[in-house]
């Protein structure tokens, strides 16, 4: 379970390709397996990369998309979740 | 009809170990006057699909301007590419559809460790970019394997990983031995590449995607029926100059020249073809002379080093007696 003060780490077998629609794929190395991102997707995963506590992504979207506090943070977490079902993340 | 594979430039964003030095010297790109000698005369020589090789063809200076001259005279086109630049240069391939065909990757390992240690660290990753660009995209892609003495053991992996990657199919191709892949002892002996080519032919038959190998394998009989000499392809180098194939182009070695018919600066690419044609006769009628007086050695069933020999590119084994290709 992860929460707003976490960092996480990008699995170092994921390659990530930003796309000219704003999108993302990402490709398991490991599994050979593809993945697409759609723009919020992409900045969340943006900002993992930058190695950025979830709460501050959850700031950005809040600043982006004019979302309730609540909603982002919910979306951020579910998201980042998904991520590490399919092990493309992982906790600090 | 016919396809002209051409050499956009002999720049490249990689130093790959087995590459020829000629490809990778930088000292230009090909004239945009000499592109458009091709399109205008191409299909009055049968030819209507181009495919871009180099260097990188995708950083020659006026890459896009070449793709919208290339579509607007309707001639198919496809390149090979090392991926490096794709993700920024695949949403002009997708304008150019329906003309692009398809796009061939380099990937010289399975394994991230192989590929990098022949083009370099994060080569691998940039192949793997560009794919998963053609998949989302659906722009149709095959890998190419150039088999070395590095890489010879991934052969099965390459095509799973082709498979998985949804690449429409992978394509192996034999090193074609110099001086520099000799230093580096990259080369394939004969007898090492019958065994991996066994192998390939095994998975041809397994495989879920197309599995092939590029002409040069071993053919029993001393007429291999490669594209240049069924005259179904032709090669333009980055200078203007139209050579017998992309194989030998830019060969180091003795002769440099032996496999060229004209320079496109010079004469007109009729003349060029006209040449071309009546050099793969004088090619088939000298190779059937050799066989016809019993001289066609063993080492001469690998099509592309008896060109390589015909063509007197070979004088380099002399540094190195004991090199496999050096025994009859």
């Amino acid at each position: 379970m992860y929460t707003l003060d976490q960092r996480v780490r990008l699995h170092p077998e994921v390659v990530d390709t930003v796309l000219e629609d704003g999108e993302t794929v990402l490709l398991h190395l490991e599994s050979t397996t593809y993945y697409s991102l759609n723009p919020t997707g992409t900045q969340i995963w943006q900002g993992l990369k930058q190695g950025l506590p979830l709460s501050e992504i959850s700031q950005r979207l809040q600043a982006g998309y004019a979302v309730a506090a609540d909603h982002a943070d919910r979306s951020v977490l579910a998201f980042v979740h998904d991520l590490a079902q399919h092990q493309l993340v992982a906790c600090e | 009809m016919a396809r002209m594979i051409i050499e956009l430039t002999n720049r490249c964003n990689l130093r790959c170990q087995h590459c020829f030095a000629e490809r990778h010297a930088a000292t230009g790109d090909l004239p945009l006057a000499i592109l458009g000698q091709v399109l205008q005369e191409g299909k009055g020589c049968d030819i209507d699909h181009l495919a871009f090789t180099g260097g990188e063809p995708t950083i020659h200076r006026q890459f896009p301007e070449i793709v919208a001259r290339v579509c607007d005279t309707h001639y198919t086109w496809s390149m090979v590419s090392n991926g490096l630049n794709f993700p920024q240069i695949y949403p002009l391939l997708l304008r150019s559809r329906p003309w692009f065909t398809g796009v061939t990757f380099s990937l010289d390992g399975a394994r991230e460790a192989t590929h990098d240690q022949l083009r370099g660290s994060g080569a691998y990753r940039r192949v793997m970019r560009a794919a998963s660009c053609c998949v989302v995209t659906e722009i149709p892609f095959t890998l190419n394997m150039v088999l070395t003495a590095q890489n010879r053991h991934e052969v099965a992996a390459m095509v799973g990983l082709a498979t998985r990657l949804g690449s429409k199919g992978v394509r192996f191709g034999h090193l074609m031995p110099t001086l520099e892949t000799a230093l580096r002892g990259l080369d394939l002996s004969p007898s090492e590449r019958r065994e991996v080519e066994t192998e390939i032919w095994r998975l041809q038959s397994q495989a879920e995607v197309p599995v092939a190998m590029a002409p040069g394998y071993f053919s029993a009989a001393p007429f291999f029926p490669c594209a240049p000499l069924t005259l179904e392809e032709v090669n333009l180098d980055y200078q203007g100059n139209l050579t017998l194939c992309c194989q030998v182009s830019g060969h180091s070695g003795s002769n440099a020249g032996t496999d060229v018919m004209g320079n496109l600066h010079e004469i007109s690419l009729a003349e060029a073809m006209a040449r071309f044609r009546q050099r793969v006769a004088t090619y088939l009628a000298d190779k059937q002379a050799q066989v016809d007086r019993g001289t066609f050695g063993s080492l001469d069933h690998y099509p592309c080093w008896y060109c390589l020999k015909y063509l007197d590119k070979v004088s380099w084994l002399g540094h190195f007696p004991q090199h496999s290709w050096a025994h009859e």
